[in-house]
């Protein structure tokens, strides 16, 4: 889940520039989500933001992690997709 | 590439003293097609550091940074290997650039450790650095970070097609409007290797019809994994096309469809029962669900809170269409 706090926003427009699904605009100089549903969750916006604006629950989109992260609970959050990514282990992907 | 290939994860990688160029054998190609068809699913790397192009090392080329995935690194290669610039590849353990910045391996800490291993001589000569960042590692990387450290990040295209085109300005502009797309290109581009993965799924119930049939001259064995595949293929390149945002709701779509198809088509051939037409119908939505699922992991699309709703709401449904499925296939064998 994402959300945008108009009361921390500053203005300065760095989440839009480093959106990669161009979903973020200004409006009346507040950072905007304008499609949430195009919103990849990725987090960049939020590990850009300098007044700690945007709230982010990170995880990974994919069947593998879901199962093993969210429904399972076998492997840590950020590990479940393999690949090595997140943990020290190596591992098929999904 | 001459002795910069390590698997990864095997052994501690360094990084490279010097400043190299880059080249690669025929072994490397082989290592290509393998990651290509894993589709982003192994983890083998090149050795992390500052590679270039051209006859010699230039301090004042641009310098772009990338993972050290193996296929990463040679797709970007490929498109700047006529242009004179520097890449500094971080080590991602062999994961590609998006991955990894997701996962934090892809950070501004990370491409800060990779030069502290260079002299200042060797990065630049202006006394700040111009890095150029992929946009899609910026989940992973805090430009403020870098900018704290006498570099200026500039945020580059997210495909490595507009690579050449954006270095070709005169000063280098954040690509602020690039946006990712995953138009029928990209989806082309995972098409064979989702394909591949997809099998190891399928061939296994290949095997069970086909000693089902022998038993019970069902008829229905290779056929499963051609309608799989048609399915599979149908999905990725029908994709934005099929309703709603919902992987599994676009399934569904596909699955009425082809269903439709099939059945008439047994009607025409005058091969219809119920009991097959129930078994192939729910097989078809059983795929189709199965693989709208398993195509979230592949499509670059997919948002965490959504993708999880739906697995929780779908993949309930997916086992129980999968089930009944193979329940009519018993009994179909068994009656007929």
């Amino acid at each position: 889940m994402i959300a945008f706090n108009s009361d921390k926003c500053s203005g300065c427009a760095v989440c839009p520039a480093v959106c990669p699904q161009g979903v973020i605009q200004m409006k009346n100089g507040k950072a905007t989500l304008t499609d949430y549903h195009s919103c990849m969750e990725c987090g960049a916006c939020a590990k850009n933001c300098s007044y700690d604006a945007i709230e982010l629950t990170k995880g990974t989109g994919c069947l593998a992690a879901i199962i093993k992260e969210d429904i399972l609970k076998i492997t840590p959050v950020g590990t479940g997709c393999g690949c090595g990514t997140g943990s020290d282990t190596d591992g098929d992907c999904c | 590439m001459e002795n910069t290939m390590s698997e990864c994860c095997t052994s501690s990688e360094s990084v490279l003293k010097n400043p190299v160029t880059i080249s690669f054998t025929i072994s490397d190609y082989i290592k290509l097609f393998y990651c290509w068809i894993r589709s982003f699913r192994n983890n083998i790397s090149v050795t992390p550091g500052i590679y270039y192009t051209g006859d010699q090392y230039d301090v004042t080329a641009p310098m772009l940074v990338t993972s050290n995935y193996l296929l990463t690194f040679y797709l970007v290669w490929r498109v700047v290997r006529r242009l004179n610039v520097r890449l500094l590849v971080i080590d991602t353990r062999g994961i590609n650039v998006w991955c990894a910045s997701g996962k934090g391996r892809f950070s501004a800490e990370t491409i800060l450790e990779h030069l502290e291993q260079y002299t200042p001589e060797q990065k630049t000569r202006s006394g700040k650095l111009e890095l150029i960042l992929p946009k899609l590692s910026l989940s992973g990387v805090n430009l403020k970070v870098l900018r704290r450290n006498m570099i200026k990040p500039v945020i580059g295209p997210i495909y490595r097609q507009d690579i050449p085109a954006f270095l070709g300005s005169d000063t280098l502009k954040d690509c602020r409007e690039d946006t990712y797309r995953f138009n029928l290109r990209d989806r082309l581009f995972i098409m064979v290797p989702s394909l591949f993965q997809f099998s190891r799924y399928l061939l296994p119930v290949v095997a069970g019809l086909a000693v089902w049939h022998w038993f019970f001259k069902t008829g229905i064995h290779y056929q499963f994994y051609l309608l799989s595949l048609t399915i599979t293929l149908l999905y990725i390149i029908l994709f934005p096309l099929l309703p709603t945002r919902w992987f599994s709701v676009k399934a569904l779509s596909e699955g009425i469809v082809i269903s439709a198809v099939v059945n008439a088509w047994m009607l025409y051939r005058g091969v219809f029962s119920w009991l097959m037409a129930g078994a192939i119908t729910t097989a078809i939505f059983g795929i189709n669900l199965f693989f709208g699922l398993y195509f979230t992991g592949n499509s670059g699309v997919s948002n965490y809170t959504l993708v999880k709703r739906e697995i929780v709401i779908f993949l309930p449904v997916t086992a129980l269409v999968l089930v009944a499925s193979a329940v009519l296939f018993i009994l179909e064998g068994v009656t007929s």
